[in-house]
């Protein structure tokens, strides 16, 4: 079973079109993601908190989510100025450290959690099947649409199975340690964790097929495409392009 | 005049699994009207039969026919799983929308309703089951009663005229038991009930049939009897439910 928290809400962004907010997501992302300049970054990191704040997105869970991300972008900041080249700043007469790298670390993690906000906010803010909808109306092909939003659904059914399993075991006394007796059962844990995911995944599409179901989505309600998602469109794409002109042409 | 067909027949119908001995063979059976239980020791090809009907396993012998029409494609099977519904023994399996009515409107919706007809037979579906309050309960959040029951509605949305049903009141406790017992009493289509719970078989079915030794055979009637059993206060006067 899915979770999804930041589906459920009233806003603005809840209730548009699900198709406008995933060609708005892509006309957002294209741009901040390749951008090299930290003003113009930080231009697209305000955007994202206003979506943020318009869809009301619950701080604590943002944050949460953010937290797991940036572990990855600290261990960016921890090896890149360490390996960037270019410039070098020597620190504590012991440490070359690049200033490019730093640089480069930095805008990476500017950029990673300016994506992540904007895209929680504009498409966490609609269920599954309404996601899957707008992206078999833009043309995507239906197996890709399946696939990409059932990767997202199994990740949280494999999570389900693993805690099971680590449950079954803790209550067995088992202690993590270097042993091996350890890695054998953390091995264990891992296998039995994909089988059994597989085999509910397996239950849940016979469920489904036996419903009708045909790889077609079909939400229950449908934000039509009405005027604010054409204004959302291309308020946002205009903003993209005045920030990548003063980019180019400060 | 031509003599209607059964809703839905199996004929010489075998099937094993792989590497194993044939767990169903040469079964005859079909189902019109009436409710008919299948009991029989774990493993001895219950659940199995249930899902050959469905098109969940291909059978390797034998023909299955559905309202005289023969099922061997995709879209025979879905043909037939318009009109036949299937209970799981799991809820959870069954289960998979975030809320109680997108679960419950998922059926009319790849029927072909549009999504103002799926709510109104989610809300009379509901209501008859008195699941009113459930619409927008999380589904994974409800006790494992309210999960059968939610697991039914989705399936009596769809309208069936055959039900199956695979160990429906496992892990029940008596309350919801007893509610699923008169639910399923009420409900005016052809049950296939899988069940080791006896009374509840006895209450809910005209006919019985157990499975042994991949064949099919109907049980005698079945007698009442006393039996001991033990619980506490069990010295005072009391009444069974």
């Amino acid at each position: 079973m899915v979770e999804e928290p930041f589906a459920e809400g009233t806003t603005l962004l809840h209730s548009m079109n699900a198709t406008a907010k995933i060609i708005t997501a892509i006309i957002f992302v294209l741009p901040t993601a390749t951008t090299d300049s930290f003003p113009v970054a930080a231009g697209f990191t305000m955007l994202a908190l206003i979506f943020a704040t318009i869809a009301r997105l619950p701080i604590m869970r943002v944050i949460k989510r953010l937290v797991l991300v940036n572990t990855f972008t600290l261990f960016l900041l921890l090896t890149l100025p360490l390996t960037y080249g270019g410039e070098q700043k020597v620190l504590y007469s012991l440490v070359p450290v690049s200033i490019e790298g730093t640089r480069m670390a930095l805008l990476i993690g500017v950029k990673t959690n300016t994506i992540l906000i904007a895209m929680m906010a504009l498409l966490n803010t609609s269920n599954l099947s309404v996601l899957g909808y707008g992206l078999e109306k833009l043309g995507l092909p239906l197996r890709l649409c399946y696939l990409i939003l059932f990767a997202y659904r199994y990740i949280f059914v494999i999570e389900q199975e693993y805690r099971r399993l680590l449950r079954a075991a803790q209550m067995r006394c088992f202690k993590p340690s270097t042993t091996i007796h350890t890695y054998r059962t953390f091995g264990y844990l891992f296998g039995m964790t994909i089988v059994k995911s597989w085999e509910q995944a397996h239950r849940v599409h016979q469920a489904m097929i036996l419903r009708g179901f045909n790889g077609r989505f079909i939400p229950l309600s449908v934000p039509s495409i009405d005027l604010k998602s054409y204004l959302l469109i291309t308020t946002v794409a205009l903003y993209s392009l005045i920030l990548v002109w003063l980019e180019y042409y400060p | 005049m031509t003599t209607p067909h059964p809703l839905l027949e199996l004929q010489d119908i075998s099937y094993c699994y792989p590497n194993q001995s044939p767990i169903i063979e040469k079964c005859n059976f079909y189902v019109d009207k009436g409710r008919t239980g299948l009991i029989g020791a774990n493993g001895c090809g219950k659940t199995t039969l249930l899902q050959l009907m469905v098109g969940l396993l291909k059978p390797q012998a034998g023909t299955i026919f559905f309202n005289g029409n023969i099922v061997e494609d995709q879209k025979g099977y879905q043909l037939l799983r318009k009109s036949v519904g299937f209970l799981f023994q799991n809820s959870d399996d069954q289960l998979f929308s975030p809320t109680v009515i997108e679960d419950v409107t998922f059926g009319p919706l790849n029927l072909g309703h549009s999504p103002e007809e799926a709510r109104d037979l989610a809300h009379e579906v509901l209501e008859n089951l008195g699941l009113t309050n459930f619409e927008d309960r999380v589904t994974h959040r409800l006790s494992g009663g309210e999960k059968k029951l939610v697991a039914l509605a989705t399936i009596l949305v769809m309208k069936p005229r055959l039900l199956l049903l695979d160990e429906p009141t496992n892990n029940l406790d008596p309350r919801t038991r007893k509610q699923l017992m008169e639910v399923l009493k009420e409900l005016d289509l052809a049950q296939i009930i899988i069940s080791h719970d006896w009374d509840f078989l006895e209450e809910t079915t005209d006919t019985l049939y157990t499975i042994e030794h991949g064949h099919l055979h109907r049980c005698t009637e079945g007698f009442v009897h006393a039996h001991k059993h033990v619980h506490v206060h069990g010295d005072k006067p009391h009444h069974h439910a």
